[in-house]
């Protein structure tokens, strides 16, 4: 089986107050192994809710989410917890680095959620690390990074346990266009080596290194 | 996670100094008020082991329900001189007269701290019977331990009472209620220890009585029991005889004064309990700031696979780091204060209370820690992640 993760008729209603709000309205979708989508749509659309739903960040209000043919939507936090620390990475718009935390520290910690302890997961970061080619900076913290440089290290924390799938929500939308270009390039080299990714963006020449664009729109996937 | 516990505390230099150091000065309060404690405990056990087995009573005048029975010395007891005298002459062929005397009390100074013992207590009793109020007799430090005749203008002073008088020496003058009295003695001894002792103002009877204008009248008798097995029906004796006095026995003695010892200890534990909330509060507020501070970096964990139960730990690391760190530091604290101040409470400081005291504070810092920590743990990471 290449499948990956796999939706069925998801929903998604957040209750504000006494109001009802539909984000997501019975969405579809099978990601197999090696597969690079870029989710795109204005704001609102629900973009970012389907991204938690793929993240086993959120379980939905419906419908369910199979990830490696398992039925993550009843599954409990801990076991969620687990998923994530080990097979997705994810990558956000404004970084989420641990501020007191140097670049490398950063990536090892990601390993040592993922279980990856002591030499081997300091090795691993620093391989990460060479990857983003940031291995002058791994000593940094992350104010003394550039906001691409930052990017780079959320992406070398994301993949340095080499996860089975990279989710990355907004990775271009805090940078400028040359830097959003490199990180562009860097994540479809990335998927080149047989990386498995989902990316919200509202940038069309980042979704372009994409193999299949997804507009969504009102929670409903248009094409 | 020691070390991201650790380095969020070292990033926030000046927060985790400012409250290693609040919790340290409050802690260091614990070690001085425990000790003191400790110490005057021991020193009034020792004190009750030193008459143990003396066979003494007090006759004094009656006491008033509920309150004067926990006095002791009987300061505000007041006997004729004649009355206390009869009742001596009564039981003359039981008791051991050498020990056995007239006494007159006078505060010179009040207590330092509630419930603690007179700072200077004047003691006017037989000048040939000194070591009848003091037990056996104590070490002398200079001069003598007797009075050259009945009316003698002299004085004995024990530690506490000659740091009070200014440390005069043997043969200066002091003025006691205006009236010069020559030192003769003093008695050696620190200053918290032999709480019955240490603040005496030792005079003749007669000087006391002399010095306070009242010739007729004496505080209480204290007899001295040649029979151990004897003192009770003794004190029967001479409650049937004289109605209108209080008769204390030793045993009466020790319960009175551990009365007195077990309100002070109450005082002290009073403030020692409210110093250990303020320093639990302290570390509380600390890690509610840490926790509303960190919001964005706690989802971030939870999110990237960080379970609740970890980031628990950590909360409660830091804070523990933060409580053992304070109260380490309270240690050389208490014994900088000790130095300044003079006590000499550095001399005698358990080592088995400063690891009570360290564990007790560690333990709190972490409880105090949990419901900031339980509050970290139900960050949602999607809304933490918003969070800007």
């Amino acid at each position: 089986m290449n499948e990956i993760i796999r939706v069925e008729g998801i929903t998604k209603v957040y209750r504000m107050d006494e109001v009802e709000v539909p984000a997501l309205r019975g969405i579809d979708l099978t990601v197999e192994h090696g597969d690079f989508f870029a989710i795109v749509g204005p704001s609102g659309c629900g973009k970012s809710t389907l991204l938690h739903l793929l993240g086993c960040l959120d379980k939905p209000s419906d419908g369910r989410v199979f990830f490696n043919g398992q039925d993550v939507s009843i599954l409990g936090d801990g076991a969620l917890t687990r998923i994530r620390s080990r097979h997705i990475g994810l990558i956000f718009q404004t970084f989420n680095l641990m501020p007191t935390l140097n670049a490398r520290e950063n990536v090892a910690l990601q390993l040592r959620l993922a279980g990856i302890k002591g030499a081997r997961a300091v090795r691993m970061a620093e391989e990460a690390l060479e990857k983003v080619e940031l291995s002058a900076r791994m000593k940094h913290l992350p104010k003394q990074l550039s906001g691409g440089e930052r990017q780079r290290v959320a992406i070398a924390r994301a993949i340095a346990k080499k996860p089975q799938l990279i989710l990355a929500d907004e990775p271009t939308g805090n940078l400028d266009s040359k830097q959003s270009i490199n990180i562009g390039r860097l994540l479809a080299n990335l998927n080149a080596e047989g990386q498995t990714i989902i990316m919200v963006t509202h940038d069309a020449e980042i979704a372009a290194n994409a193999q299949r664009v997804i507009k969504m729109r009102d929670g409903q996937i248009a094409e | 996670m020691i070390d991201i516990a650790w380095k969020n505390m070292w990033t926030r230099k000046t927060r985790t100094i400012l409250t290693i150091l609040g919790i340290a000065v409050a802690l260091e309060l614990v070690i001085m008020m425990t000790t003191i404690v400790d110490f005057t405990e021991s020193g009034m056990q020792s004190e009750l082991a030193k008459y143990s087995g003396a066979g003494q009573i007090y006759v004094r005048s009656q006491i008033t329900a509920g309150i004067a029975g926990q006095e002791f010395p009987p300061i505000t007891s007041i006997l004729k001189e004649e009355e206390g005298r009869q009742i001596i002459d009564e039981v003359a062929d039981q008791v051991d007269m050498a020990l056995t005397t007239p006494l007159f009390f006078y505060q010179l100074a009040p207590p330092p701290y509630p419930n603690a013992p007179l700072e200077a207590l004047l003691v006017g009793l037989e000048a040939d019977k000194i070591g009848a109020y003091v037990g056996e007799e104590p070490v002398v430090k200079d001069g003598v331990f007797a009075f050259s005749g009945a009316d003698a203008h002299e004085v004995i002073l024990g530690p506490l009472s000659s740091s009070f008088f200014g440390e005069p020496a043997v043969g200066d003058e002091i003025q006691i209620i205006g009236e010069p009295l020559t030192v003769v003695g003093l008695i050696e001894g620190q200053s918290l220890e032999d709480r019955l002792t240490s603040n005496v103002v030792l005079v003749p009877l007669e000087t006391a009585q002399s010095i306070l204008g009242q010739s007729e009248s004496i505080s209480a008798v204290l007899i001295t029991s040649l029979r151990l097995d004897n003192i009770n029906a003794l004190a029967e004796d001479i409650r049937a005889d004289h109605s209108k006095v209080s008769v204390l026995t030793q045993e009466e003695i020790a319960e009175n004064l551990d009365t007195i010892l077990g309100q002070e200890r109450m005082f002290f534990n009073m403030i020692n309990y409210t110093v250990y909330i303020i320093a639990a509060v302290v570390v509380f507020i600390v890690m509610v700031m840490a926790v509303t501070e960190r919001t964005k970096e706690i989802g971030t964990m939870r999110a990237i696979g960080a379970s609740r139960w970890l980031v628990l730990r950590t909360i409660v690391l830091e804070a523990i780091m933060l409580g053992l760190m304070g109260s380490l530091l309270s240690i050389p604290i208490a014994y900088l204060i000790d130095m300044g101040i003079g006590y000499g409470l550095r001399e005698v400081i358990d080592a088995w209370t400063l690891i009570q005291i360290v564990i007790t504070a560690t333990i709190l810092s972490a409880l105090a820690a949990t419901i900031p920590a339980l509050r970290a743990t139900r960050v949602n990471p999607i809304e933490a992640l918003r969070y800007e």
